[in-house]
């Protein structure tokens, strides 16, 4: 091992097998995905039986086709004390308090927007609340097929003796051409780490391995402090977010206009990625992440509350960014539940949403997952600051895609003067949340010893 | 401003005191006392204590106008709250037991503290000025919402549409009253700059003069050696700056969580926040001396360049104070910020580094800097944690305009300035796209 901070910080080769996979990939060839939230028996049981599965796990080092699945785990606090309180406490004070705190907690709950009175509140949540039910380890689990992955499950299930958490099995089912359910295509905007990530984005979205990955110099040449357990780990956001198709696409048609591009304005791209700064009258299928906003800086193709706009603000003014690309999540999130029924959707876009499995009883949304090394400078930063907070001088509005909280119009720049289109209440909610820590191989053993 | 740093009596609870001060934020935010229109922002808290160890109440108020007139009014205003706080201080039961208003307001006003630096945002603005621009704003936009052919009509048309509409809502809205106050405000202003310059030039002027003296050099040498004696000076002080930052022992500061969730506690989730810090400044007389010269600097750079709502890129600061206290050995900041505290102090280290890493890295626990002006590796990481150990909770914080960030405020203020008067068509689109929501107003 390395004898100071600043040697292993320089470290890179040799340390790919050490590293979960997902850091490096979001597994896009693994169609059917669930996402397993576990509370153990007893410390004794989790230990004995998650040695059986830690062969599964898949970490950076393994060539694509050597496994036809992924699996990786990812711990609570309370799950790490639990199985480990000697590792977990040796110097407990370097994990980040956002998550031995967790994610609900009078403060985090102002500073993510999940507000009592609101339909986000965690009393309402479907899991995640701290006193109902813990939930202490985080199963990821990756297949090709449907099948696959019910076997899969069925066999996780069997082997760890833990009780599967009360609307603890998420699933998902990617939607036809990589969209979310409101029909947009999702995770075009990404950054990407040197000789880790497998696939490498535009120069504008790379960062350094700090920004995600534990025991590394990030942006600002700093090695975030962690304790020795946590080298070569990450933190794992996991927030379910319900979203309603239906009113989404309704809010669009009461206004006047058309509906899509109305939709376009305030997500940032059209429905096949394009972003709308750069093609602001139609789609042109150019789903590309290698643009910015200095040409448009009063908002006229790409509105300053768009969604892709406060989320990356890419060269926008600096006030909104601090330091360049140091606010960046490595997105890891899928769609969950069914595909919405097509007629929710305007005309236009019904034959490119996808055709089967239509239901409108079942909930459906976005399993919202990330990783970062900062919950504060990271995560939490961007849903307090961009989602939920002041753009530009917007002061009366919030993210109109992702903000769970509610605000009445959406500024639309236009010449010679601004369009306001009226809202309705928030298109989504979060049902479920937490916060978890991505272990390495060699943390993953040291906990279970 | 006002600001008072007041020893509490040690025979009187903390926690008895705390809940006056609560009480006393309740009486303020229901208040309907013509004060509470001079009122920018109000905040009490108690701090640890000084030298002679008791715990210390500070109140500090923004407001309008001169200060024993807003005093004056203040007592008779706010006593029934008042007193209840300040009579748990030391030296107050010097006064009657029912002291008059005047009395009261005289002895307020003889604890005032000076700041050794004050930034204001919205340098300009009073809260009349504040208020009446955004009245101003909501009902253009109210008038551009409505259903109407206005977009299709020339620019000349629509503004002269918007200036009718506004006339037939306020007829006296032409008229321009803080015109002249601004012309006040820029005589004193030149007035204090000439001042700082003045006082700079004595800097290297001074010890020449000694030179001269003591060597009984020809007074035509006297000014060829001004320069040299203030590159001497200017470099012995960059020199002392580096010794210090490298012998100083760096001291890290991690907060504890339950810490933490205290001062968290009374952040908002929208609009604006406060922050106080109560700091050691590092141990020497060379470092009070620094720091103490920065703030002077710092706050007339402030005060004569960054007065249009930006400190060095940071655009979200109503107002931040400093005060250096018990000879200079302890530092204590007031800010009123809009947003989160994440975002303003990662603005700290970003953006607005060049005015924060002077002054912090004189600050005890600061993580290190180059020169007083680079961060050295490791300081982001450290700088927020060192923040919150410093941070006091504030027992009581009213802003009379919440929810209204700076750069509205300007922007306001740009729109109205723009009003009634002759504009090219391009003035008029670019004062139209001040209503898109964009940063750069």
């Amino acid at each position: 091992m390395y004898n100071s901070l600043a040697e292993r910080s320089n470290a890179t080769t040799g340390t790919l097998g050490e590293i979960q996979g997902i850091v490096s990939s979001g597994y896009g060839q693994f169609k059917f995905m669930s996402c397993l939230l576990l509370q153990f028996k007893s410390a004794e049981t989790a230990r004995r039986s998650l040695l059986q599965v830690l062969d599964q796990v898949s970490y950076n080092d393994e060539p694509t086709q050597k496994s036809d699945h992924r699996l990786n785990l990812a711990f609570s606090w309370d799950g790490l004390r639990l199985l480990n309180e000697a590792a977990a406490d040796k110097d407990a004070e370097l994990f980040k308090r956002e998550y031995k705190e967790g994610m609900v907690t009078e403060y985090r709950q102002k500073l993510l927007g999940d507000l009592d009175d609101s339909p986000s509140s965690p009393r309402k949540w479907l899991w995640g609340q701290n006193e109902k039910q813990e939930v202490h380890l985080a199963v990821l689990v990756y297949e090709k097929t449907d099948q696959q992955r019910e076997n899969r499950v069925k066999e996780l299930l069997q082997t760890l003796e833990m009780e599967l958490v009360d609307r603890g099995r998420i699933d998902s089912q990617e939607l036809e051409g990589f969209k979310e359910h409101f029909g947009f295509r999702d995770g075009i905007s990404q950054p990407w780490l040197k000789g880790l990530s497998v696939k490498e984005g535009v120069a504008a979205d790379e960062v350094a391995w700090g920004e995600v990955v534990l025991g590394y110099k990030d942006n600002s040449e700093t090695v975030e402090r962690h304790p020795e357990i946590a080298f070569n780990g990450s933190y794992l956001v996991i927030r379910q977010i319900e979203q309603d198709v239906e009113g989404f696409w309704n809010s669009f048609s009461a206004s006047e206009g058309d509906a899509i591009k109305l939709a376009a304005k305030q997500m940032g791209r059209w429905p096949d990625g394009t972003p709308v700064t750069l093609e602001p009258d139609a789609a042109k299928g150019r789903a590309t992440n290698d643009f910015d906003y200095k040409h448009d800086q009063q908002g006229i193709n790409c509105p300053v509350g768009a969604h892709v706009r406060r989320c990356n603000p890419r060269t926008a003014p600096a006030r909104n960014s601090g330091k360049k690309n140091s606010h960046r999540i490595l997105r890891r999130g899928r769609a969950y539940g069914p595909a919405a029924p097509a007629e929710y959707y305007p005309p236009e876009l019904r034959s490119k949403v996808a055709k089967k499995d239509h239901t409108q009883d079942e909930s459906r949304g976005l399993l919202f997952m990330c990783l970062n090394a900062n919950f504060e400078r990271q995560f939490e930063f961007m849903q307090r600051n961009w989602i939920n907070g002041l753009m530009g001088t917007l002061s009366d509005e919030l993210d109109p895609v992702a903000s769970q909280l509610n605000f009445d119009t959406f500024t639309l720049p236009d010449k010679p003067f601004r369009k306001r289109c009226p809202r309705g209440n928030s298109y989504v909610k979060t049902v479920g949340g937490g916060y978890f820590f991505l272990p390495s191989r060699t943390a993953l053993r040291k906990i279970l010893d | 401003m006002l600001t008072l740093f007041l020893d509490l009596d040690p025979a009187h609870d903390r926690s008895n005191v705390a809940k006056a001060i609560g009480e006393f934020e309740k009486y303020l935010k229901a208040s309907a006392d013509p004060v509470m229109e001079r009122i920018h922002f109000f905040r009490i808290f108690i701090m640890p204590g000084s030298k002679q160890g008791k715990d210390r109440i500070a109140f500090s108020v923004v407001f309008d106008g001169e200060k024993i007139d807003f005093l004056n009014q203040l007592v008779a205003g706010l006593r029934t709250a008042l007193i209840p706080v300040i009579k748990n201080v030391v030296g107050f039961n010097r006064l009657s037991s029912k002291p008059s208003d005047t009395d009261l307001a005289q002895w307020i006003l003889s604890h005032d503290h000076q700041p050794a630096a004050y930034h204001v945002g919205s340098v300009w603005n009073s809260l009349k000025g504040i208020n009446e621009d955004r009245e101003v704003y909501l009902a253009i936009s109210e008038f551009l919402d409505q259903p109407s052919d206005l977009a299709q009509q020339k620019p000349q048309e629509i503004k002269s549409r918007v200036e009718a509409m506004l006339t037939s809502r306020w007829p006296n809205i032409q008229t321009d009253g803080q015109q002249k106050v601004r012309f006040g405000f820029e005589l004193l202003r030149i007035l204090d700059l000439l001042l700082f310059l003045f006082a700079v030039f004595l800097i290297p002027a001074l010890p020449t003069i000694l030179i001269v003296v003591v060597m009984g050099w020809a007074l035509t040498n006297f000014f060829w050696l001004v320069p040299v004696v203030a590159i001497a000076i200017v470099l012995a002080t960059v020199a002392l700056v580096r010794y210090l930052e490298r012998v100083e022992e760096d001291v890290e500061m991690w907060p504890e969580d339950g810490h933490v969730s205290d001062v968290v506690s009374g952040e908002t989730v929208e609009g604006q926040n406060q922050m106080t810090l109560f700091v050691d400044v590092k141990d020497s007389f060379a470092r009070r001396t620094i720091l103490w010269t920065v703030l002077w600097i710092a706050g007339a750079v402030s005060r004569h360049w960054y007065r249009r709502g930006k400190l060095v890129g940071i655009d979200t600061i109503h107002f931040a104070r400093f005060f250096l206290l018990d000879g200079k050995t302890k530092m204590v900041f007031m800010s009123d910020y809009d947003g989160s505290w994440s975002r303003y102090l990662l603005d700290f280290t970003g953006p607005g580094s060049l005015a924060v890493v002077p002054i912090w890295s004189s600050l005890l626990g600061c993580p290190k800097a180059r020169f007083l002006r680079w961060p050295e590796v490791g300081f982001d990481e450290r700088f927020l944690p060192f923040t919150r150990c410093c941070q006091l909770k504030t027992q009581c914080w009213f802003s009379n305009y919440p929810k209204l960030p700076v750069c509205e405020i300007k922007r306001n203020e740009k729109i109205r300035d723009g009003l009634f008067k002759p504009s090219t068509d391009q003035e008029i689109l670019d004062w139209l796209a001040l209503f898109n929501g964009g940063a750069n107003v």
